[in-house]
Formats: structure tokens, sequence, C-alpha cells
């Protein structure tokens, strides 16, 4: 293919460069690293007495970017996500996913990635590749993917795009991109969020997350000790694509950024599907050592953890690597990111074997080098070397403590928005906007039963007019009732006031999510976003997240068992809001004990558990108001601790008929979508709540409240159970009204079928 | 009236699966001297006036609705008048 050409090493005449010179250079190769990362390069060079490559320049910007080395975010995760493991914990944090304890022959495998600064320029191929790049994470584990969630943060629907991208073609692009991987794909995606918020104008966020499943002696890790061992590539072509995703990812998106338009990978899961079956089956008959995906940063990075993972080093030959395009450099072929790769580590005499396996799944797949004693990675392309370079030295990037600044906390007066005679009118307006609606509009477009393992499905209640679940439930093993419980999101609107406790209250809202289930909280994943983090008052707010997710799994017994970081989120000058999505799955023994999320019964009473902090900070009906706020109330993880004990001791004992948690849009919210799945009416007292304004009992987000529902004859009991817990008896379900009083006085009554009316359709409009 | 087409194109490096896919299903049903497939998409636009103006109108709607200049290129055919 190349043979009418003679391939030529490029060298790069670094050592003796100025400032100016390494300035221009990192520029021109497009290595977004700055001045002092820069001169480290240059004194490496110089000791060892030779200009670099083209190669390796590229190289060590993928390896020193933020995305692949987390330079500005390693000290702080360390210092509090370090240890937070359990017994149950296989692997966390270490490789490409968390692996966790299902059963005595099982693991569950998970992670969750963000895919912003692709699916910002680019939305359809951006999201789509998002959900393939989860997939192969869990996949290079040994594991099969069961099941999808995407969490999307999107713009304000009304914001004058002018030149940048309208929040409705970005919504519109992006759901359909994840629509169109996952289904064609054939995972089920059974869970995530959709929020608003003015910060992601023309700066959504994708973070999709995926669950797998593996036999225990099934799993793999992401390197192999073995010098010898040969190095596969297999799946898709290498091409042009994605080009400096990764040294993209690490700076901010500025207007008109056409450069970036080679950076956006493309994504064919007409090739991921057959890719999944022939790993798996290699993987079955014991042929795989070790593997790796090829996400961001491309061969580049994969290869440089594989070797340095066991200790080891490498001899690579780019010569043989499938491409797309004709005439492709050795040092595009290194850093591409084209999609639906994998990188195997096998023994050479089980190669015909496993070529045998991907020739049957019709997959392509090329020997790229193997793997030696030492820690030297070596790459020749045409019979020449292009890269010699020791792995130590690479992938020790620089590290930074950067600086920052941690907002003051100060409570401001508050003007709260005036009480109202009547709110009937308010909580349609509330049940139809972009941030109350229903979200099936979305979820509708996602095969989220494929694969028959969904038990409990993202839309729940009676046929045609179901509600929202608080966590879908899959049964990952066949002829097991053991289930796994999902459910991933975050609160901007809370965490742009106070990052430490929004991201506690967050947490405790995906904790609720499980319990209202009836599942078990058992590990947690995050994928934080963050504006800038050369910005002090951004990494104050990371630093202040992170804090608070290592709080909460030390208290409650939850291991960290996969994360991962997106900085540089900010375009127009504007960064985002912090953005810590929490993505949490919990283990309910029998998934036939699963607790509906909706009123069942009419006549029933209704309970709500815990205690509702006074506050309306962060929440909807500020927003919808468009007023501020200046202070967050506090989460009280020790009554969260009761919370769980009392909700599983009841679960186990059947008392309850349904739950749900209050968050977004307060008790009222909640009420309406637990009516709605079956068309079951509520009459609501708040009088008992605590003694705030009624404007404060309907619509506060804060504390950690869930409604439930039970038989008269089996509140005692409850009560009992929940002995350790704030239990106010607030309503009784029945009829076709949801109404609300607080001290006799009648403050709203609405009429179900009125509230679906704008509840189906608050996103019509836009996808 | 003048007749335009916008033909769309992936630019060169762009996967085009479903392109793919037919020519491994035509290899499959025994057309081996197909070397590849590529996949193009007119658009025919009747516009009233000249046709530098049409040609210009045409231009406009494509980069503004039709194209998605990250992934596709596109030209403009004009028919006659």
């Amino acid at each position: 293919m190349m043979a009418d050409r003679k391939f030529r090493v490029k060298s790069v005449r670094l050592r003796e460069a100025d400032e100016r010179r390494l300035i221009s250079l990192s520029k021109r190769y497009s290595l977004s690293l700055n001045i002092e990362e820069m001169r480290r390069l240059q004194e490496y060079f110089k000791g060892i007495g030779r200009e670099p490559t083209d190669v390796e320049l590229q190289a060590m910007a993928q390896a020193w970017s933020e995305h692949c080395s987390y330079k500005s975010s390693k000290i702080y995760l360390k210092k509090y996500l370090g240890n937070l493991r359990t017994d149950y914990t296989i692997l966390a944090m270490e490789d490409d996913a968390g692996v966790v304890e299902f059963d005595s022959d099982h693991a569950y495998v998970i992670k969750m990635e963000s895919h912003n600064h692709p699916s910002a320029v680019e939305p359809y191929g951006g999201a789509a590749t998002g959900v393939g790049g989860v997939i192969r994470d869990v996949l290079c584990m040994g594991a099969k993917p069961v099941a999808l969630m995407d969490s999307l943060f999107f713009g304000k629907p009304d914001f004058e795009a002018g030149d940048r991208l309208s929040t409705r073609f970005l919504m519109r692009g992006i759901v359909g991109g994840i629509r169109d991987y996952g289904n064609r794909v054939g995972i089920p995606n059974v869970s995530g969020s959709v929020d608003f918020h003015e910060s992601y104008n023309s700066n959504p966020l994708v973070n999709a997350g995926c669950l797998g499943i593996a036999k225990r002696s099934d799993i793999r890790r992401s390197f192999v000790t073995k010098p010898g061992t040969l190095l596969l590539l297999v799946g898709g072509r290498t091409g042009r694509d994605g080009i400096h995703g990764v040294t993209f990812a690490s700076r901010s998106i500025k207007a008109g950024d056409k450069e970036n338009a080679r950076s956006v990978q493309l994504g064919n899961p007409i090739i991921k599907e057959p890719l999944i079956h022939a790993i798996l089956e290699a993987n079955d008959r014991g042929l795989i050592l070790g593997m790796k995906d090829l996400g961001g940063g491309g061969l580049s990075s994969a290869v440089g953890e594989f070797c340095l993972g066991g200790g080891l080093g490498g001899e690579i030959d780019l010569t043989g690597v499938k491409l797309k395009e004709e005439r492709m450099e050795p040092w595009e072929i290194w850093i591409s990111e084209s999609q639906e790769r994998m990188l195997l580590g096998i023994d050479e005499k089980d190669l015909s074997a496993l070529v045998s396996i991907t020739d049957a799944w019709d997959v392509e797949s090329s020997v790229i080098g193997r793997v030696v004693e030492g820690n030297n990675l070596k790459i020749e392309f045409e019979g020449k070397t292009v890269l010699d370079l020791d792995l130590n030295f690479m992938t020790s990037g620089p590290l930074y403590a950067r600086h920052f600044l941690v907002p003051e906390n100060v409570p401001r007066d508050l003007v709260l928005p005036r009480e109202m005679k009547r709110y009937d009118d308010l909580i349609l307006e509330l049940a139809g906007s972009p941030a109350g609606c229903s979200r099936q509009r979305i979820v509708r477009q996602y095969d989220y039963t494929v694969m028959g393992s969904t038990y409990k499905a993202p839309l729940t209640g009676l046929p045609n007019i179901e509600t929202h679940s608080d966590s879908a439930i899959v049964m990952p093993v066949s002829g097991s009732n053991k289930g796994i419980c999902i459910t991933s999101g975050s609160l901007p609107a809370h965490c742009a006031v106070d990052p430490y406790r929004g991201t506690l209250l967050a947490l405790s809202e995906g904790f609720r999510n499980i319990l209202c289930s009836g599942g078990d909280p058992h590990s947690l994943v995050d994928s934080l976003n963050f504006g800038d983090p050369e910005d002090p008052m951004v990494m104050g707010q990371f630093i202040e997240s992170v804090r608070a997710i290592g709080d909460f799994c030390r208290k409650l017994g939850i291991p960290v068992v996969a994360g991962n970081v997106s900085f540089y989120n900010r375009s127009g000058g504007n960064n985002i809001a912090p953005t810590p999505t929490i993505l949490i799955a919990g283990i309910i023994n029998d998934a036939g004990n699963a607790i509906p999320n909706h009123f069942m019964e009419h006549g029933s009473i209704v309970v709500l558990a815990g205690r509702q902090t006074p506050g309306l900070c962060g929440s909807m009906l500020l927003d919808h108001v468009k007023k501020g706020c200046s202070s967050h109330p506090d989460v009280d993880l020790d009554e969260l601790q009761k919370l769980r004990a009392a909700m599983l001791e009841a679960a186990e004992n059947k008392l309850i008929l349904s739950a749900h948690d209050v968050t977004q849009g307060g008790i009222v919210m909640s009420a309406m979508e637990m009516s709605l799945g079956r068309s079951v009416g509520v009459d609501i007292d708040l009088t008992d709540i605590s003694s705030s304004r009624s404007l404060v009992k309907m619509f506060s987000e804060s504390g950690n409240c869930i409604l439930l529902e039970v038989r008269e004859e089996l509140l005692e009991r409850l009560k009992s159970t929940f002995r350790d817990v704030q239990l106010t008896t607030i309503g009784r379900t029945g009829g076709k009204r949801i109404k609300f009083t607080d001290l006799s006085l009648l403050l709203a009554d609405v009429d179900i079928e009125e509230a679906r009316n704008r509840w189906d359709h608050g996103l019509d409009d836009l996808v | 009236m003048v007749r335009i087409g916008v033909e769309i194109e992936y630019l060169p490096g762009v996967e085009d699966p479903e392109a793919l896919n037919i020519g491994k299903n035509l290899l499959i049903l025994g057309y081996d001297r197909v070397k590849q497939v590529s996949i193009r998409k007119t658009y025919m636009l009747d516009i009233s006036g000249s046709r530098e103006e049409a040609e210009k109108i045409a231009r406009n709607i494509a980069e503004k609705l039709l194209v998605n200049k990250i992934i596709q290129n596109y030209r403009i055919k004009t028919a006659g008048e």
C-alpha cells in the first residue's frame, strides 16, 4: 500500500529551542502542553543526547494530557477517595472499570465516563462514541455488557444560541447518537437523568455508564506480566478520526473551533456487536491473558499502560496495522482514537486459535508487537525506529497541586417568592417545564428491554400512563432472581450554590433511589465534570465535591470502584456548574420484592420518612421564578444511615406498597409522579411536616426524605420499623385529584389527567 | 425557476457503516470486483430567481440545515433553468 513512497523519520528540533519556539512547537503539533511541560521534555531529550521524533512528541503529549494523566485531580482523588473499599470489592479504581462481587460465582463490572468535548462539537457522533467507549471499558475486564445508562446535561431550552449550537440541536443529536448506538449494539439503556442549567449552554455534558457481568474467573486485567506476550489489535480499522481527542479535551472550547473537526471519533456499532461476541468467546476459552480498550490517546495510551502495568516494556511495529486510509503517518496511527478497537495480550501458541474466532465473527485483527523485559518502549514503522523511550519517563507526567479557592458559604438574606393563595397553576407549569416534566420522549427512543434481563424499566406503572422509576433493576444472571438496581444523576443547581453540600445531596438522592426500589446500595462510580482547573474557584469546587464523595462513602460504607474526571468544560467564557454525576449500583436479593414507585391502592396512608430541611436553595421552584440563593442546608448522613436500615427491614417484611424519593421539585413533584403511574389521586396535609411556610414545605428539595405508601393496618408496624427516623403521616391516596392543604387551607387541587397532559408533553418541542 | 442539487458526501476518512456493510454484502453475493462503496445524498431544490441567486440560497440552506461540516462535504449542482 505504501510501497510507492519511501518513509522518512521526522525529527523535531527541540533541544536548542527557546521559550517562544517551545510554545509555537506545542501549538504547531497540537500538543496542548504548557511551557513548563515543554521545558521538561526539552531537558529529557538534552539528557539522552538526541532530538525527539514527531511520534515521540505526540506520544508524550498524549501521556501528559489532563485526560490521560489526571495531572490536576490525582492528588485529591488519592487524598479523599483512596482506600474506599469493602471486603466485596474486587478491583476499585485500578483498571478501566470497577469490579465488585455479585454472588459466589459472578462479579459485576461497572463504569461511567464523560464524553463532553466531542459531544459539544458533533453531538451525534460524540454521544454515540461515548456509549461505545464505556462498553469497551467493561468488555476489557472480561465482562459481558448488560445495561447502559446516561446522564445528560443541557443548556436552557430558550437560550439564544446565535452562532453557537442551540440546545435543541445538541439535544436531538446527543439523544439520537445514544439511541442509535445502544439500540444497534443490542444493550438495554435502563437508567439516567436529564438536567437543564444555563451553564451548559452550548457546552452539554454526556456521561455514559455501562454495567457488565462476568464469572469471577473470567475477569482480566489491563496488563500482562509475562514477557513475550503477543500484542494483538482487534476490531475496527485505524483512521485519522479522533486524532488529538485527548489534548482537545484538555483545554476549553473556543467559538468556531474548526481544527477540532478531526478530533471527533465516529462510532460503528455494526462492528462492535460481533467484536463483543468474539472477545467473550476467546476469553471464555482462556485465550486472553490481558486486554485493554483503545479510548482516549489511542494505541499510545493503551500500549504504554498495558506494558507498564506489568512492569515490562514493549516492541511495536506499526507497519501491519490495518488502516482506513492510505498514507497515514506513524504518529497518526499511534495516537488515532478510531473506535471499536481492543488490544489483547495473548500467548504466541494461541494466535491461530484466536484468529479463527475473530475470523468466524468477521472481525479483523493484526499482530502489532510483543511485550518484552525492561521498561523501554520501541516502535518501528517500515523498518525504521520512530520512537524509543523509557516508559517510566513517559508516564511520569507532571502532577499539579493547583491554586484553589473554596467559596465561602455566606448565608445571605433571601427574599422568598411570595406565597400564593392557590398553587394549581404553578404546579401545572412545573409539571410541563423541561426541568420537571416526563423524560419519556427521550427514554422511549432507547430500547430498555432488549436482552430480556430488565426487570424494572426506567418507566413504570400501567401501560401508556407510566411514570419515572427511581432506579431500574436488571437480573444479569439467568436462573437467578438476584438483581442489580441502577441509578445515575447529579444536582447541578445545588452544586452550583455549594459544591460540598450539593454533592452530598446528589449522593443522598442516588442512595435513596436505590432504597426506594427495595435494593441495598452496594457500590458507587463517579463522573466528575468541572470547568477550567486553572481557575482557582473551579479547583476549589472540585476539591469540595471530591471531599463530599469521600465523606459520604466512608460514613455509609460504600466503595468508590471507578470514576473519571473531565475538566475544561467551559465555553463562551463561562465554566459549567460543578457536576459530579453519581452512579450507584444496589443489590436486591430477590427482584420479585422490588418496591413500586407509584401509588398502588386507593385508601392507603401516605407518610413522609426523614426530616425535611427547610430551604429552597437549588430548588426547581427558585429556578422557575428566577431567584437565586446563597446557602445550602446540611445533609444529615446519620439519618440516611438509619433510613437505610429501616427501608431494608420494611422492604423485607413487605410493609411498603410504594416509595419515591423527594428531591427535584420537592414533595409536590414527588407526590404527583407517584399519582401518575396508576392514576391514583392523593390528598396531602402538610401541617405536621414542620412549622415552615407552606411554600417551603411544598417545594424544598433538601433532607433525606422519602414518600411511602402503606396500608392502614400496617401503619403501626411501619412506625416501629422507622422508630429511629422521623415519620410523619401526611395523607391518604384515592380519587382522581392531587390535593395539598396546610393548616386547613386548601393550597392546590389538580386533576391527574390535566397534570399528566402537561407532564407528558414538556419536551415535545425539544427532542 | 432554477433546479439546484445539493450533493452531500462524507469527508475522506469518515467511516460510513452503511456503505461498508453494503460493500461487505456485495462480496458475500459474489460481486468481488466491487472494491469500494460510498454513498452520496442529493437534495433537489427548485428555487425562483436567477441562477446566481438560487445558488447562493442553496449554499445558505446547505450550511444552515443540510450539511454537518464536521463530517460532511457538499457541492452545488445546477441542473438548468
